[in-house]
């Protein structure tokens, strides 16, 4: 005999299907699936360093690869104008003719000088981009020209002697003059930043909303994750193999650049000495600072500020950061067996990962 | 309420816990690992690591130069280069798919990928160093 359902289970089975259909309505346009989002990654080498870089847009698969194209052809045509180490780069222009005349140079770099110049006066000279002949006396990250033996005082002294913001001058619009001979740019401390907000504006002029920059660990996040979550950033532990995090955090639209001792150093006579160079003593740092994260809006700004903060300390430089609104820090310092996680009250969903201490008093979440 | 209405509300009931189950574990298991290797930006090979017998290597004629690497369970290793400095040699074997192998003179950069890594889970995106 079949069975009749009663009017109750009719409506509580319609009901549910359209529970059912709303639900599975609410998935599939919250994963982005009804909007066809598409997502493409590159990763290649340029800058001396690992690039990778992940759109996400509702363009088509081709037209993103076409956005990539065109990204990397950015990044290597303002690291040609960039590079010191590139003979022919407008900046190497600039050195070669220190002490002789002012060099004119294209727009990009001279935003870039600009910027450092204004780092070099906020930080008063704690982070200075003619700290060239210092990283070439050290040689400091260039493994095919290894030193053998520590500089002497002289050497140091002399190289210190030419170490100068003050003496890089913007004689005319876009025109640079270094002022003594044997002066030396090197942007190494600026440069990523400025490039991770060149692809930034690149992707947005673009029509791309959510991407991923990384230029050799300068992480800048536009927008937000495909599915509307903020990216989670994770910092790396000083102690341990690269992409071993010690911390991770949530960010929107924002960098996160990292300056740590532990990621390139030169090695004299079986001692490493860190790559981050004192513009005022000409030496390498010292301290218990293992690494400063800066979290910014602007890349240029995060990259140099991460340097100087290296070079300034944790107190000095968060005396600064007061001066500093909407830039945040994670301080990771060696103060005892593990090292010690100290993020600024603006961090967002800060969680410590991986055999360290924090300070319980400036952060937000912990694990 | 008569005893087969019971019946068929409890079945309704089981059979969409049922479905939503699946449909929230679907996806959520963990991937496996694939090695990928690019020289100068473009993928050049893709392995996956479970069809690889522990133990076996592989020689890669990239850049100008040579590499080989080492694959032994899941951790993968660089063990040869002829680059100079052998900076890709004192490189951390990869056994997730955080970090990177690379040998900046020969442009390659071989990493651990999860096949499902797209997906966007609760995990890291980059990692900043």
């Amino acid at each position: 005999m079949r069975h009749k359902t009663s009017p109750g289970i009719q409506t509580f089975l319609a009901f549910l299907l359209s529970a059912v259909f709303a639900a599975g309505l609410f998935y599939r346009l919250s994963a982005g699936e009804g909007l066809k989002m598409n997502t493409r990654s590159r990763e290649s080498i340029a800058m001396d360093t690992v690039v990778r870089v992940s759109v996400t847009s509702d363009k088509t698969p081709e037209e993103l690869d076409g956005i990539l194209d065109g990204v990397f052809e950015l990044i290597e045509r303002l690291d040609g104008k960039l590079s010191m180490h590139n003979a022919t780069s407008e900046i190497s222009l600039v050195n070669a003719n220190a002490g002789r005349e002012a060099v004119r140079v294209s727009p990009e770099t001279a935003e870039v000088l600009r910027s450092a110049l204004e780092i070099t006066r906020l930080t008063d000279g704690a982070f200075d981009p003619t700290i060239g002949p210092v990283t070439a006396l050290w040689q400091a990250g260039d493994a095919k020209k290894t030193r053998h033996e520590l500089p002497s005082d002289s050497e140091i002294l002399e190289a210190l002697s030419l170490v100068d913001g003050k003496s890089l001058k913007e004689t005319a619009p876009n025109e640079f003059y270094l002022a003594r001979e044997g002066m030396r740019l090197d942007l190494g401390g600026i440069a990523k930043g400025y490039v991770s907000a060149a692809v930034r504006n690149f992707l947005e002029s673009a029509g791309v909303e959510s991407a991923l920059i990384d230029l050799g660990g300068n992480v800048l996040a536009v927008g937000s994750r495909p599915n509307g979550e903020p990216w989670r950033i994770g910092v790396q532990h000083p102690l341990q193999s690269r992409g071993a995090p010690i911390c991770s955090m949530s960010v929107e639209n924002a960098s996160v650049i990292t300056a740590g001792v532990y990621e390139r150093f030169v090695e004299i006579g079986g001692k490493r000495y860190t790559h981050i160079f004192d513009p005022r003593t000409g030496r390498p740092i010292e301290g218990n600072l293992l690494s400063v994260s800066v979290v910014a809006a602007d890349p240029t700004i995060g990259d140099a500020l991460s340097t100087a903060f290296m070079v300034m300390g944790e107190n000095r430089s968060k005396l600064l950061l007061k001066e500093l609104p909407g830039v945040e820090t994670v301080f990771v310092s060696d103060k005892g067996s593990t090292p010690t996680v100290t993020a600024t009250g603006g961090i967002i969903g800060l969680k410590v990962l991986n055999r360290a201490s924090v300070n319980a008093e400036r952060h937000e979440e912990q694990r | 309420m008569k005893s087969k209405d019971k019946a068929l509300y409890l079945a309704i009931l089981f059979f969409t816990a049922i479905v939503w189950m699946i449909t929230a574990i679907s996806g959520g298991g963990a991937g496996e690992f694939f090695l990928e290797i690019t020289a100068d930006g473009k993928s050049i090979k893709s392995v996956e690591l479970s069809g690889i017998e522990p133990g076996a290597s592989i020689t890669l004629h990239e850049g100008g130069g040579m590499n080989e690497l080492l694959i032994s369970g899941n951790a993968v290793r660089m063990i040869s280069s002829d680059c100079p400095g052998g900076d890709c040699l004192k490189m951390a074997p990869l056994v997730s798919e955080r970090g990177a192998i690379v040998c900046l003179p020969h442009r390659l950069v071989i990493k651990l990928r999860r096949k499902d890594e797209d997906r966007n889970s609760g995990g890291i995106d980059a990692i900043s160093y």
